[in-house]
């Protein structure tokens, strides 16, 4: 029977805990923090992150570390960014950890500050999430009063503000130079790379923009060093995560587990398999811009490579189920219809690629389907591949060609 | 030309505070006006928020109508969110939009004649384990039964 | 120079260039539709894929590359014909033609389209798209351009004109996904001077000139690289035309002179050539006070006849000249007055030149309150120029003879003055208030029928080439000058514009070392 192991919910898990700085302190909060103000140098923390092969937890898997190096010394100011605009479908591990532990991932937000010698943050999260903000904001409120934000923090010399900024609907803000073309007071349309946002960020400095499930393990890996963090998960794939069940399983929820663990194990023993005992149809294993995997194809490692191995990717670790009631089409349809919406529309494939797949996939819908139709949402979603500034195109395009590719049947039983 | 009232004037010059150059607090006064009006931003605004945070008018609008939070028709008093997306229209979030669009007798898009309630359909609200999700307001009702959905109605009616 | 490798073969470049600018340079086509040298990069297109096979450092892409947004660098293989990119090609001109409403047949752009070509050069030519497509109507965004967005591909090359050259923010974009927009606010016209550039920016046949609209088909055009006439600025252009009519003015390139811009008003100058109302077709006399038509050998008799009958010379002959002369008929007129007459009281009336334009942006220097094209050639050549100038009044008044090229400025006072001469003969296109006061009249070309200079407000050389044929018996001025000087007994003969602008390089020390070799297409500017 697979357990969970708790490092980043492990207050969370506690009877009793309320998410508030004096909770988080009690259960030995900001002492991270106090260890860093008072001996490391923000090369250390970075040196440190780097040994514990911390990658990255929004989606891409980036090694968070090497980021951190990559933003120059000798151009001020910096700006650390968290991107908590989780906005995919199927995901919402952020939103776990900024409603019951805020403290966890500021404390690895602050740390990250020190760091890469930023002196104002800001927290990106998206618009519709109110009350999260709000969470936010009193959390900040309280570090405030407290001397661990502000000037001179904790007696350093090191000062630090933060300011949480709210998106206003756009999925594509979770991309991390929409997201900086946002905050700066624009549409969130990707920016073209080079250059990047660790040379030309936010107001063209250097930026770095790290996700929340991601800056929340730094506190552990500064606390109980590099070698603690990897004695959790596979190599290359440390630490754990935060697994988001949803779908059909019999018991949706956040999980957390160590990186490497199989993912059937996850699905049956945590998720508790699929709910009123019917039969398992799909998997999306990280998110909408995941491919779905069938049934026999689940059962590897839950982590970053193997995954990537197995033709999907981890992604955002939002694992959702299907039952064998479920009509893929309507499936590949939801999906379409959401990277349609979101599509910034700036670049020619995504902002015309979705929208024809978008109408073909609803004439399977509506039982009008064809093969001519069937092969031309597959050629259409695998010659747009690739073609973007961005990765929405992918996202979108990926998983409609996974849709047809591995679930032609469905998509016969809507011929007209 | 509609303006805010001094006391969120000074709100604002907290939040140019916040950033280094004043076109960047555009979202935030945009946030701003949302509150002051009824969750919408009136189309005589671009002018007074292009001149505030020193952009053009098309600056404004580009913003305005790229994010899909941001209306330009009033909301109603109580605002509800249903979502259909992945994982939750495969739930049953299809099924408690329709009801809801029975019970409200408007499509999503509209506000009730009387002014109190308005319906959206909207993509993923980050709660996906609790599917199907709505939002009434700034609260998230979970696990919503189609069947259920004419109470809520009903509650909200009576609020 | 480094070099890298397109499709196999070497290519030199300069340092910080892209793959795409590069490849331009050398003369190897990338299609692109967002990428413009006056613009920032966006990238957005897609068109300009291209398959990184190895970026110098043995390892190559795993996806196609835009060739807008990366550099070259030294020893980088790029394809940009390989099955890999044709695909890429093949699926972005697809993806364009989705929504597109492909109304060629009644489309401006057609012929010039870069959709069109592409589609042609780089698509399969047919799509499979058989939804309904997005429509918007006619937007009567501008004085001087429509919109149809049906036709709009997103390039937003429109909005980056507005915001990084124009300035004004015109043009925006709204919306997103693929009800992306690119349009003006609401019902906002843009009535600044350069919407023209707009049109030209805009690769396909969204934005397109009031003025050409539904005029001619783009193919129709024969384009004569020229110069505008309509200021001292002197844009390069292209004169369209077609069947002998000028259809059109287009900018041409030129980064020293008007990068790749015009005004809508030298656009307009275009009107006055096509001009059948004013134009002056046939040769005419005054013969009992009215203008009658005569034949060119027997009138330029009369004249020499007239002449020597006044027995006019030194003081007793003027000349007064229009700045858009060119270089070489002004020169000539001066040697005409000097070898017949002795008399150096040559004038080109001229309003005194305000200050230039200043403004932090390029545009705003264009247009000059000065609109002549010549006038610094005028002033290089020793026309006296400045008008209300006491001593042309006084020149004039002493006149037997006055000799009028084309239809100069003049006040009332000059005109007055003017009239009091025995003999005033005007070589002209068009009718003027010189009309009434001439006793001879010499149908001329104008601009775009001849060959000839003009000097620019940066005293650049620049030529002027014949794009149709002059109306009736209208004759150039290079001719036409040294036939009066042979009637009036000076050795001459017609030369073409090349060899007379040889001669004045020779005879004006100003103008040393320019011919019409040097001045070419981009011009030439003097000392």
């Amino acid at each position: 029977m697979l357990k969970e192991t708790l490092l980043l919910a492990k207050n969370i898990r506690t009877d009793g805990y309320d998410g508030s700085l004096e909770a988080y302190r009690r259960a030995g909060g900001y002492t991270a923090l106090e260890k860093v103000m008072k001996s490391m140098t923000p090369d250390q923390v970075i040196e440190v992150v780097k040994a514990s092969g911390l990658r990255g937890r929004g989606g891409a898997g980036f090694p968070t570390g090497m980021k951190w190096g990559f933003i120059p010394k000798d151009r001020k100011p910096t700006y650390m960014v968290c991107n908590a605009d989780e906005a995919e479908p199927g995901t919402f591990k952020d939103h776990f950890l900024i409603n019951n532990d805020p403290h966890l991932f500021l404390e690895g937000m602050i740390l990250g500050s020190y760091a890469i010698g930023c002196n104002h943050g800001y927290i990106y999260i998206r618009g519709r999430s109110v009350r999260p903000a709000q969470r936010i904001n009193e959390a900040i409120e309280y570090l405030y009063k407290a001397g661990l934000l502000g000037k001179n923090i904790l007696g350093s010399g090191f000062s630090l503000d933060l300011t949480v900024h709210r998106g206003a609907g756009a999925y594509i803000c979770g991309e991390e130079t929409a997201l900086l073309e946002s905050l700066e007071g624009k549409r969130g349309q990707p920016r073209v790379k080079p250059p990047f946002p660790a040379t030309h960020g936010y107001n063209a400095c250097p930026t770095s923009v790290n996700n929340v499930e991601t800056l929340a393990c730094v506190p552990f890996i500064v606390k109980e060093g590099a070698e603690a963090f990897k004695k959790i998960g596979t190599p290359n794939n440390y630490g754990t995560r935060l697994v988001g069940i949803s779908g059909h399983a019999a018991k949706p929820g956040i999980y957390e587990v160590a990186m490497g663990v199989s993912m059937k194990q996850i699905i049956n023993d945590l998720g508790g398999g699929v709910r009123g005992g019917k039969k398992l149809k799909a998997v999306i294993p990280g998110g909408s811009s995941s491919n779905v995997l069938r049934p026999e194809e689940i059962d590897i490692p839950f982590d970053f490579d193997s995954v990537a191995k197995a033709g999907s990717m981890l992604g955002t670790a939002a694992l959702m189920l299907f039952d064998e009631d479920t009509d893929i089409v309507e499936l590949a349809y939801r999906t379409i219809l959401f990277y349609n919406h979101e599509s910034c529309g700036q670049c020619t494939p995504c902002r015309e690629g979705t929208f024809w797949l978008r109408n073909l996939v609803r004439d399977f819908r509506e039982n009008l389907g064809d093969s001519q139709k069937l092969e031309r949402i597959g050629r259409v979603s695998q010659q747009m591949f690739g073609t973007s500034l961005c990765a929405l195109n992918d996202a979108a395009a990926g998983p409609i060609k996974a849709f047809v590719t591995k679930y032609p049947e469905e998509f016969k039983k809507h011929f007209i | 030309m509609p303006g805010f009232s001094s006391a969120v004037m000074k709100e604002v010059e907290g939040i140019f505070q916040r950033y280094p150059r004043k076109e960047h607090a555009l979202l935030p006064l945009i946030h701003l006006v949302l509150r002051e009006n009824k969750g919408c931003v009136p189309e005589e605004w671009d002018q007074v928020l292009a001149d505030m945070v020193g952009v053009s008018l098309n600056h404004v609008r580009g913003v305005i109508t790229f994010y899909d939070m941001l209306q330009r028709e009033p909301r109603g008093k109580h605002h509800i969110r249903v979502c259909t997306s992945i994982p939750c229209g495969l739930c049953g979030g299809d099924k408690v939009l329709e009801r809801m669009e029975d019970a409200l007798g408007i499509h999503a898009g509209q506000t009730t004649p009387d002014g109190m309630i308005s319906l959206e359909e909207v993509q993923c609200i980050a709660a996906c384990d609790k599917a199907p999700l709505i939002q009434v307001d700034d609260h998230f009702a979970q696990q919503v039964d189609p069947d259920r959905v004419e109470e809520v109605v009903a509650a909200m009616r009576r609020k | 120079m480094p070099t890298f490798y397109l499709d196999d073969k070497p290519v030199e470049f300069q340092e910080g260039q892209t793959i795409l600018q590069a490849a331009m340079a050398a003369g190897t086509e990338i299609p692109h539709y967002c990428y413009h040298d006056a613009l920032s990069v966006v990238a957005t297109c897609r068109q300009c894929l291209v398959d990184i096979t190895d970026l110098g450092n043995g390892k190559g892409l795993p996806k196609l590359a835009t060739s807008c947004s990366t550099q070259a660098a030294a020893g980088m293989k790029v394809s940009s014909t390989n099955q890999k990119v044709r695909d890429g090609q093949n699926i972005i001109n697809e993806l364009l033609l989705v929504n597109h409403p492909l109304d060629c047949p009644i489309c401006d752009q057609s012929g010039e389209c870069d959709l069109q070509n592409y589609a042609f050069r780089y698509g399969t030519g047919h799509s499979e798209m058989a939804y309904e497509k997005r429509t918007y109507g006619w937007r009567d965004v501008g004085t001087f351009i429509m919109l149809e967005r049906n036709r709009c591909i997103h390039c937003s090359r429109c909005e980056r004109f507005s915001m990084e050259i124009e300035g004004h923010h015109d043009f925006g974009h709204f919306l997103r996904t693929h009800e992306l927009t690119f349009d003006t606010y609401k019902d906002h016209q843009i009535t600044h001077k350069f919407q023209g550039n707009l049109a030209d920016l805009c690769p396909v046949g969204a934005i397109t000139e009031r003025e050409f609209r539904f005029k001619k088909r783009a193919w129709k055009l024969e384009r004569t690289p020229s110069v505008c006439p309509g200021c001292s600025t002197g844009c390069n252009i292209t004169v369209d035309h077609n069947d002998g009519k000028v259809e059109r003015l287009k900018p041409r390139e030129n980064k020293d002179v008007n990068q790749w811009w015009m005004c809508d008003e030298g656009r307009l100058t275009y009107r006055k050539a096509n001009d059948k109302t004013l134009r002056l077709t046939e040769p005419l006399a005054r013969v009992k006070g009215a203008l009658v038509p005569a034949a060119w050998n027997a009138l330029l008799e009369a004249v020499a006849g007239k002449v020597k009958d006044l027995s006019a010379s030194g003081d007793q002959v003027v000349a007064v000249a229009d700045l858009d002369s060119t270089l070489e008929e002004l020169f000539l007129l001066k040697n005409l007055l000097a070898g017949a007459f002795g008399s150096g009281q040559f004038f080109a009336p001229h309003a005194p030149e305000s200050a230039a334009p200043a403004g932090a942006r390029f545009l705003e220097t264009l247009i000059t309150p000065d609109k002549t094209p010549n006038a610094q050639g005028a002033k290089l050549l020793g026309f006296q120029s400045e008008a209300g100038n006491k001593g042309m009044e006084k020149a004039l008044g002493k006149a037997k003879v006055v000799f009028v090229l084309g239809a100069p400025e003049a006040s009332p006072a000059l005109l007055n003055a003017a009239r009091k001469a025995e003999l005033v003969v005007q070589v002209a296109a068009y009718r003027s208030e010189w009309f009434d006061m001439a006793d001879v009249i010499l149908p001329a070309l104008t601009w775009t029928e001849k060959y000839g200079t003009w000097a620019n407000k940066q005293r650049r050389v620049q030529a002027l080439r014949q794009a149709v044929n002059g109306p009736g018996e209208a004759r150039d001025p290079l001719r036409i000058l040294p036939d009066l000087m042979r009637a009036l007994g000076q050795e001459a003969s017609f030369a073409p514009a090349p060899d007379v602008l040889d001669r004045l390089a020779k005879g004006e020390k100003k103008f040393a070392g320019v011919s019409w070799k040097v001045v070419g297409q981009q011009g030439f500017t003097l000392a």
